[in-house]
């Protein structure tokens, strides 16, 4: 008996997922061109598209990685949860057109591959002032296309879910190398504390959510919960359990 | 998610705790304002360090 796929098992929760991340992504880019258009007149119309899309695929990482303990921290939260994936799909194809756009912007037109010219404009890779930041960028472009690509149970089933979480665990090292991204690249010419603080913000949210889950996740193993407050006893994990077994 | 990589998982989020703030505060340490300002702001200027190479 063959297994089949197919591309998205679309239902109305997932329609409505989708309908309200995309109504709000459009929201944001044009409540943002419109005011660097306005306040900078002067910019092009492609600066305009990377800045948009660059802040927006950064603010969408942000929303992907605080859903995981959002959802630890409180059941309520678990309704983001469910459709992450497509998400996660969609901070890819933003963060896409931001480098796309910077490839061609910054890198085109020159007598060597615009590849080789995002990694060699700039080679001090050995201070960390000087540090290329675009590079940076690339890599965690890289890891998230591997993502997405992969977001889907396809390739959970033949990649086993083991190695699956793990290629997906990797969000975190794109997460650590935007924000050296952002902060060696935007934050070394925007001297305003609001940027600054602004990526502050969101890295301490993160960091405290995923820390905060884990510490309470944590108490909850070495203290579970007592069969008198749900009415359920702990035996082991799902995964100790054997193929074909415990079954009703 | 296995109790390993849930550890695993915690493990890292310890070490990013650690390094992330201490890698965005260093790299807000840095001199900064290297790159003359573009005044009329139509590229962006933090990519003004890098030099083009031109067809010749």
């Amino acid at each position: 008996m063959a297994v089949q796929y197919s591309s998205v098992l679309w239902n109305r929760q997932k329609r409505r997922y989708d309908f309200v991340i995309a109504a709000l992504i459009v929201s944001y880019l044009l409540i943002f061109c419109v005011l660097q258009a306005t306040l900078f007149p002067e910019v092009t119309t492609e600066t305009i598209l990377i800045r948009a899309t660059s802040t927006l695929a950064f603010l969408l990482l942000h929303i992907v990685l605080v859903i995981g303990p959002l959802c630890r921290l409180d059941a309520r939260f678990l309704p983001l949860l469910y459709n992450r994936r497509h998400l996660g799909v969609i901070t890819f194809l933003v963060a896409g057109v931001h480098g796309v756009f910077s490839i061609i912007q910054f890198h085109s037109l020159g007598n060597v591959d615009p590849l080789v010219s995002l990694f060699t404009s700039e080679q001090e890779y050995g201070q960390f002032s000087q540090f290329p930041f675009q590079p940076l960028g690339f890599v965690a472009l890289l890891i998230l296309f591997l993502m997405a690509a992969t977001s889907h149970d396809f390739w959970l089933k033949n990649l086993s879910p083991r190695v699956w979480k793990a290629l997906h665990t990797s969000v975190y090292v794109a997460y650590a190398l935007i924000v050296l991204h952002v902060a060696l690249g935007i934050l070394q010419q925007e001297t305003s504390p609001v940027y600054a603080g602004t990526v502050g913000a969101g890295l301490l949210t993160i960091v405290s959510l995923h820390l905060l889950a884990a510490f309470m996740g944590q108490r909850h193993e070495l203290r579970p919960t007592s069969p008198a407050d749900d009415g359920f006893v702990a035996v082991c994990y799902v995964n100790d359990i054997p193929e074909n077994r415990a079954k009703g | 998610m296995t109790p390993k990589l849930r550890r695993t998982h915690r493990l890292i989020w310890l070490v990013l705790a650690v390094l992330l703030p201490v890698g965005l505060i260093a790299a807000l340490q840095l001199p900064r304002v290297s790159i003359p300002l573009n005044k009329d702001r139509t590229t962006p200027d933090v990519h003004q360090r890098l030099l083009p190479t031109a067809k010749p």
